[in-house]
């Protein structure tokens, strides 16, 4: 039987140490599973109010533990990837405004709209290449660990959830926002302007697979950072990981031309997914066995 | 090699608080009645990585409940101040009577 707390804490196992577990976590729960059990006997409406609070300030105080799990990585990595974000975010949006405000086609009181409406296109385009380039920068400098490994793996869902709500919520109307400031008047919508339903409907394969593919760029990219420091946890590993994500980027806006180039019988909507493809595998490539000297 | 930094313990007053808190009580508190009891000041998902931490400081010691509580689950921790605590906060109190100003 699952009692009150039980999943909270079998989260913080995921991402707290032991110690963690115990000082911070089961205290908390314990105490959530005491006041349950006595709110029961009194009624389903209070016992219902008990558990949502009571699981709320243990998702805090598993939050809490996390940051005061001794080491600063974590928080570090957070901080790193939001920095790297927000400077590559602002890059992106400023790089078109400026063109766009070179040829006075911004409209004279709209500025900050077209900048807002830029914002979820450079976040999309950003996001899956930032958090694996700020794991690069501070993963060199941290001892690997289980722990560290599946806390990582939490941010890289967090990263490819957030992602994936900006393509499917955000990304269409912010989109068409854009156009419209730009011109001037109402225009149709285009594929970037489409939801992903819609895109379904329309069987626009290619451009659901970009969005698939980016989607699911932060698990290859941050496996392949992982394995990198693996093999040289130093400057040059860092270094190394960096130049691997331009690479990655490269790849990703030159894929569909050499695909048409060199492949042009199999279906495009594969392209985007090689560089995927191509550093997952290099990320779970076997190990070379070492040679033993007797 | 003196570094003339000071070496007596610090009290946040989130940790001066539980302790009073504790003493007052007289006996082994629990997370959720230290919040409770703090009628608002402590916030329940704070309040137990303050305790971890003040346990790792030396300012309490915990120990689980004997029997589990009603209902099967998790047994319950039950912190209690040390003597160095106590000291601490005694000393606190000595320092606000003398220093008025200190205690505001």
């Amino acid at each position: 039987m699952t009692r009150p707390g039980d999943r909270v804490r079998r989260l913080a196992s995921l991402i707290c140490s032991e110690p963690t577990v115990r000082g911070i976590v089961d205290p908390a729960v314990s105490d959530l599973q005491f006041e349950y059990a006595r709110a029961v006997r009194t009624g389903r409406v209070r016992a219902w109010f008990i558990y949502t609070r009571g699981v709320l300030a243990c998702v805090e105080a598993v939050a809490g533990a996390w940051c005061a799990s001794g080491s600063r990585t974590l928080p570090r990595l957070l901080a790193w990837t939001a920095g790297v974000a927000t400077i590559l975010t602002a890059l992106l949006i400023w790089i078109p405004y400026r063109d766009l405000h070179a040829q006075a086609r911004v409209i004279v009181g709209e500025p900050w709209r077209v900048l807002m409406s830029l914002v979820p296109q450079a976040v999309v385009a950003v996001l899956p290449v930032a958090m694996p380039c700020a794991a690069a920068i501070v993963l060199r400098s941290a001892p690997a660990s289980a722990q560290l490994r599946r806390s990582i793996f939490m941010i890289t869902i967090a990263c490819a959830s957030t992602t994936l709500l900006i393509f499917a919520a955000i990304l269409p109307s912010a989109n068409q926002t854009f156009r419209e400031l730009v011109v001037g008047h109402p225009i149709w919508r285009g594929t970037n302007e489409l939801t992903l339903g819609e895109l379904w409907i329309q069987h626009a394969w290619f451009d659901l697979s970009v969005r698939g593919a980016f989607v699911c760029a932060p698990f290859a990219l941050t496996a392949f950072v992982w394995r990198v420091l693996e093999w040289q946890r130093n400057a040059v590993g860092s270094a190394l990981a960096i130049a691997a994500m331009v690479a990655y980027v490269a790849a990703f806006v030159a894929m569909p031309q050499l695909w048409r180039s060199f492949v042009p019988r199999v279906p495009i909507g594969w392209s985007p997914w090689v560089p995927n493809a191509l550093y997952l595998a290099a990320a779970f490539m076997p190990r070379r066995a070492r040679i033993v000297e007797h | 090699m003196r570094t003339g930094k000071s070496e007596v313990p610090r009290l946040s007053a989130k940790e001066q608080l539980i302790l009073d808190l504790m003493i007052a009580s007289r006996s082994a508190m629990y997370g959720l009645e230290l919040v409770a009891s703090s009628r608002g000041r402590l916030k329940r998902g704070t309040v137990y990585v303050t305790l971890a931490r003040m346990e790792n400081k030396g300012f309490v010691t915990s120990r689980h409940e004997d029997a589990p509580p009603d209902g099967g689950g998790l047994p319950r921790r039950l912190y209690s101040p040390t003597a160095l605590a106590r000291r601490l906060v005694e000393a606190h109190a000595q320092l606000a009577r003398l220093l008025p100003e200190f205690a505001r």
